[in-house]
């Protein structure tokens, strides 16, 4: 996994691991700019690891995106110190322990990498190892492409073409070349399967009664973002609207935009502060 | 998988267990951040260093200082050619140098135990002829491994440079591992003619196809496309970051030294510009045209063009020595012109709506960038009124009474006569609603087309062929 990155907290033994997984033609560096820098200094981050997931987004099917990151999740939730953050470590420096695990992750995914995750999560929960408890997760989704997209308009924020006044006809071309994104379209077949998966998966649990908080998102949809459906899915809560903000830019916090930050924080302390929600 | 990242700065950084962390671990971290900096500074592709240190950026910096030591064999052809690390010039030793200045001023760095400076110094022995962008950071550094200077940061570290430098880092080895944006920024400095342009700008089919082949038919365009939609992405992310570091002049301004693949930024500014204006040819003449992105895109750049020009990295020369306002009055002057030129002659083909556009975005990106436009010279600020004054005939009388309005009091106190007399009557029209053809008849298009003739036609002849290949 060349393309990802990860950001190790000097406590030995963090609580939560914070998974960013990027969207369309992102990566694990530039699509969240600031993001991993800005939570490096919040203090409810104090125990924590970040994780920037890369996967290379435009040449395979969304089901094979998927597939990488559930090996990658799988290993998180599994057995993280032997296989993501000793090897990540510099030589010479203390290791984790071998029976170190997280208490909790919380998955921050833009866009397609939404799809992905939700995908992910169901997966595992439904034919994961016991080890592999996958309610210790979390997510907060960035304008995602859960409910379908506009393909073109989708390539054309993925590629930043929508600056170029004729962008947008460069874009409805470019789709003719990258079919294997039809999975995000509105109404696809993978979208509503995974939407019925989510439902069918949910009701098993509460009849069980058990948690069911991973399957559901913490959601922001930006004003300007004419790119994705913003619909609830499932049994989100509704979404959080981000003002002057378009498709691209709702994950990206910066001096003047904390509002990522602030769910973040909302997330973390409500995962380390259970007893008191 | 990764790269342990961060947390690896100095001491003086390290919030998180540092009641649990050993001296071993710091020293290991330290030592972890310094290698970093090697990393991203050393071309593995071209220079396989056999390590022979566990510390990177020792093995880096002896291969300068003895060469024989690290001779090298690569394959071309089938035989071994030897080559040494000075065969590629010295660019990556400075670059890494100035780096390393520039960690320890952002608290990342400490080499207060490294065992390579001595190594480093003797390298640097004639870096005074190094290229000017890393003289300075590399000198500062030379005085301060001679004088005896803290190789690490003296004062309480500052979170937001230390974040700075990291994404910096960051963003620089995205740079360094994307050949596409190597290519097209190669492509943009080497001439403003820009020839591989052309080709996949003729229509958005060509466009899709160079984005997504890298050719247009059976013509390759070396990625170019691509290469300069990522290169815009990479330097509105670095702006990003010098304006995090608002407060920190000197730091916002030894990143932009540093970042040397971001340096001339005003032709890649032109470059993409020319994209724009392109694509705008694909749509109908009586298309509605979208929002002014790139217009918003300058205007966030802008910090780093004042640093560059200031710095004399602009791509026109050493600029240090020259008065601020009189370089931004220079460049003003220059960029309405080649647009009034260009718009003249979307007037002539009949696409007024384009002509209006485009002299709006020259006039938002080269005057409204976070400047003064009273501070511009005469000559400049004349152009910028007639301008005005033409976007105003051409429909849009609002935002040509909104900039004239901005430059009237300079106008008053020293402008030519009859200008100053048709910018107050605009005005003074525009105050009462009542439209410019309304307000001013025959008479005032007929001195206005002359005016604005004369000075498009006359004075910027030069110009014709460059505005004439978008």
């Amino acid at each position: 996994m060349e393309r990802s990155r990860a950001l190790l907290s000097r406590n030995r033994a963090p609580s939560v691991a914070i998974v960013f997984v990027h969207g369309l033609a992102g990566d694990a560096s530039t699509t969240w700019e600031a993001f991993p820098s800005l939570v490096r200094e919040m203090p409810e981050a104090k125990d924590s690891d970040a994780y920037m997931f890369g996967y290379p987004s435009l040449e395979h099917p969304v089901e094979f995106s998927a597939a990488q990151f559930s090996n990658f999740l799988s290993d998180l939730l599994k057995d993280p110190a032997r296989t993501l953050i000793n090897p990540s470590l510099p030589s010479g420096a203390d290791k984790r322990r071998d029976a170190f695990r997280y208490q909790s992750i919380v998955i921050c995914a833009h866009s397609m990498g939404a799809v992905v995750a939700r995908r992910v999560i169901i997966e595992l929960d439904q034919n994961g190892d016991p080890g592999e408890d996958v309610s210790r997760v979390r997510m907060l989704l960035f304008a995602p492409a859960h409910k379908g997209s506009n393909l073109p308009l989708l390539l054309a924020s993925g590629f930043g073409l929508d600056w170029l006044p004729g962008g947008a006809l460069a874009a409805k071309l470019l789709y003719l070349r990258y079919r294997s994104l039809d999975d995000l379209a509105t109404g696809s077949e993978y979208l509503r399967d995974l939407l019925t998966s989510s439902r069918q998966l949910r009701e098993s649990r509460i009849a069980k009664g058990l948690a069911v908080d991973h399957l559901r998102a913490t959601v922001l949809h930006a004003q300007k973002d004419r790119v994705v459906v913003q619909c609830r899915f499932d049994d989100d809560p509704i979404g959080k609207p981000i003002m002057r903000r378009n498709h691209r830019s709702v994950c990206k916090p910066d001096n003047y935009y904390l509002r990522p930050l602030e769910l973040l924080r909302v997330v973390l302390r409500s995962l380390l502060a259970p007893e008191k929600r | 998988m990764t790269r342990s990242a961060g947390r690896s700065g100095k001491g003086g950084e390290r919030p998180r267990g540092s009641s649990s962390t050993s001296a071993q671990d710091d020293r290991v971290f330290r030592l972890a951040a310094l290698n970093r900096v090697a990393e991203l500074h050393k071309d593995n592709w071209h220079w396989p260093l056999v390590a022979q240190h566990d510390d990177v950026a020792t093995n880096f910096v002896l291969a300068w200082q003895d060469p024989k030591r690290f001779v090298r064999f690569r394959f071309r052809f089938g035989e071994p050619v030897r080559f040494f690390p000075h065969d590629y010039g010295r660019g990556p030793l400075l670059r890494f140098a100035a780096a390393l200045e520039l960690g320890i001023r952002c608290g990342y760095l400490d080499l207060s135990d490294w065992p390579g400076k001595p190594a480093l110094l003797s390298a640097l022995q004639d870096a005074q002829q190094s290229p000017h962008a890393h003289r300075v950071l590399v000198h500062a550094l030379r005085a301060r491994f001679e004088g005896g200077s803290p190789t690490q940061t003296e004062t309480p570290v500052d979170h937001l440079a230390l974040a700075a430098y990291e994404a910096h880092l960051e963003l620089a080895n995205a740079v360094r591992m994307d050949s596409a944006a190597s290519a097209f920024l190669a492509e943009t400095h080497r001439s403003r003619a820009w020839q591989t342009d052309a080709a996949f700008l003729m229509s958005p089919e060509a466009f899709s196809e160079g984005l997504a082949e890298g050719r247009v038919g059976m013509h390759g365009v070396d990625r170019q496309v691509e290469g300069g939609l990522h290169v815009k992405n990479y330097l509105t992310a670095f702006a990003a970051i010098l304006h995090r570091l608002d407060r920190r002049r000197e730091l916002q301004e030894g990143l932009v030294l540093h970042a040397d693949w971001a340096h001339g930024a005003e032709n890649i500014e032109a470059r993409l510009l020319e994209w724009e204006h392109a694509s705008r040819m694909w749509l109908p003449p009586d298309s509605i045209l979208p929002g002014t992105f790139f217009t918003s895109w300058t205007n966030e750049l802008e910090i780093l063009k004042t640093r560059q020009k200031r710095l004399g990295l602009s791509g026109d020369g050493d600029a240090s020595a020259v008065d601020e306002d009189e370089q931004y009055s220079e460049a003003v002057e220059q960029r309405l012109s080649k647009s009034a030129q260009y718009a003249y002659r979307l007037i002539e083909q009949g696409r007024s709506r384009d002509a209006s556009y485009r002299l709006g975005t020259a006039v938002e990106a080269a005057v409204f960038a976070g400047k003064d436009p009273r501070k511009l010279s005469m000559r400049a600020l004349e152009l910028f009124v007639r301008i005005a004054l033409r976007v105003a005939e051409l429909g849009d009388s609002s935002t040509g009474c909104a900039w004239i309005a901005t430059v009237m009091s300079r106008l008053i106190e020293s402008g030519d006569g009859n200008l100053r007399e048709e910018a107050r009557t605009l005005l003074e029209r525009g105050r009462g609603g009542q439209s410019i053809a309304q307000a001013h008849g025959e008479r005032y298009q007929d001195t206005l087309n002359e005016g604005i003739e004369f000075e498009w036609g006359e004075g910027l002849t030069g110009e014709t062929e460059t505005e004439g290949s978008a």
